[in-house]
This record gives C-alpha cells, structure tokens and sequence, in this order.
C-alpha cells in the first residue's frame, strides 16, 4: 500500500496507467512470475518470467534472457534471449540472440540468429505467413 | 544490436512501471489478455484483462479500464478498474472511486471510496 501512495504523492514520477500513455502498450512478465494459460491480443508483450501454454499475439514478443516458455506461441515479431520449447509461427521476424535457446517447431518469413543461439528442431522457411 | 535493443527495452519497462530503488513491477497492458493462473512475488498492475487466479506476494493493482474475472490474493489490492471474483489481501483492500468489485472481500483494512461499487460480503481479518 505504501509502494502505491508514494507514488501518487511524487508527481515527477507517472503512475502505472498514465505514464504509460505515452508509451506502446507492453505488457511485461516479470523474473518472479509463473504464468500457465493463454495470452492474447495486441501489443508487445515481454516475458521474463516462466510461461507455459498458448499465446497469440498481434505485436511482438520478447522472451528475456531469464525466462523459460513452453507452448505454442504465434505473433508478428517475436525476440528471443531466453529458453523456448515448442511450436512457433510468426508472420515477420524471428530473431534468436546469442542466449537464446530454442527447441521446438519454428515457422517464419525471416529468421536472424547471433552467434552462440542454439536451436535444435525443424524450421519452415514460409513467406505466405509474411502480412 | 541486441546489446542495445535489451537496454531499450529494460529502461523503458523500469523506468515506466517501477522507479529506481522500488520493486519492479509487472503489467498486463490494455489490448492483452491472461486466461489461466498467475503467481508471482512482484507487483502486478492490471490494464488488460485477467480470467482465472492471481496470487501475488506484493501488491495488486486493478487500472482504469482494466477487468478482471479472477480470485485474487495479495498483499495490497487497489481496484480503480473492475473485479469479478472473490479477492484476500493480507494488509489492505482499496476500492477507488470509479472502482467495482464484484465478489467476497477479504482484508486486514477495507476503505472504499464515495462512488465505488462493491457488491458482495466483507471480512476483516484479525
């Protein structure tokens, strides 16, 4: 409760909602949080925290260096650092950073992967997903 | 390149959700839906829509515009938005003006503001 009001009290610093205003919507998960179930709709959403089932995503989607997602995962972009396990289709990008781990079934337009990425599974390279 | 882009991306969620020195927060923003169960130790500030279970060791937060059809526990509970859903706090419960809770209450301290709405049953704890 004292976390909340001494925000209000601050008027340099916004609130949850309002200086978010300025902001894309973005949803983040963070390090502590487990989650089980489905997610969607639009806008960027970043996990890092535990995730395990669906989501579908009209936006991009990070998955941070900490967190470990299991399930099927569609969206537009989708960035990943940490550990994904699991069936992914995306309509634009997938990008795999050096941290990232991926097991699993991947479709997409585009694929970028840094060195030190791992991946093991099969990839379909297919451009009539790109929107 | 990803170097950069994490940054961005951390400053931008830390410095919105969570000012330094406090402990960050998460968001389900507007336009996202969460059906299933969330536990956590953090924070968590509803703007989307949450359906199923939210258990929380710090604070929950229920924005303008932000629905949620889900029992709640947590340590503080602050609903501007909308709850359905019985929800226990272990400290406190508030209910903002534009606020709604549909659902059982219950808190060490319950303050509901003038032009809240509240429709269920309360219990202080001891």
């Amino acid at each position: 409760m004292v976390f909340w009001r001494s925000r209000k009290k601050d008027k340099s610093t916004p609130s949850a909602s309002e200086g978010r205003l300025n902001e894309a919507e973005q949803t983040l998960l963070g390090a502590d949080w487990q989650v089980k179930g489905r997610i969607y709709g639009k806008g960027q959403v970043i996990f890092q925290s535990a995730f395990e089932g669906e989501m579908d995503i009209q936006g991009r989607v990070t998955v941070d260096s900490s967190a470990d997602v299991k399930g099927n995962f569609c969206s537009e972009d989708i960035h990943i650092r940490g550990k994904v396990e699991g069936c992914l289709t995306c309509s634009r990008m997938v990008t795999l950073e050096e941290t990232a781990r991926f097991e699993g079934e991947m479709t997409t337009p585009q694929l970028q992967m840094e060195a030190g990425a791992r991946l093991n599974g099969k990839i379909t390279m297919d451009k009539t997903r790109q929107r | 390149m990803g170097k950069e882009t994490e940054s961005t991306t951390n400053r931008t969620a830390a410095d919105v959700i969570a000012p330094q020195g406090l402990v960050p927060s998460s968001v389900v923003s507007r336009g996202i839906c969460i059906e299933g169960e969330l536990e956590g130790q953090q924070n968590l500030t509803v703007e989307g829509r949450v359906k199923g279970r939210i258990h929380s060791k710090g604070d929950v937060v229920v924005a303008t515009g932000g629905h949620v059809e889900a029992t709640i526990v947590a340590c503080n509970i602050t609903i501007h938005g909308r709850v359905d859903g019985n929800i226990e706090a272990q400290e406190a419960v508030e209910i903002a003006p534009q606020g709604i809770l549909i659902g059982d209450c219950r808190a060490r301290s319950i303050q509901i503001h003038e032009g809240a709405r509240f429709e269920g049953r309360s219990d202080i704890l001891k």
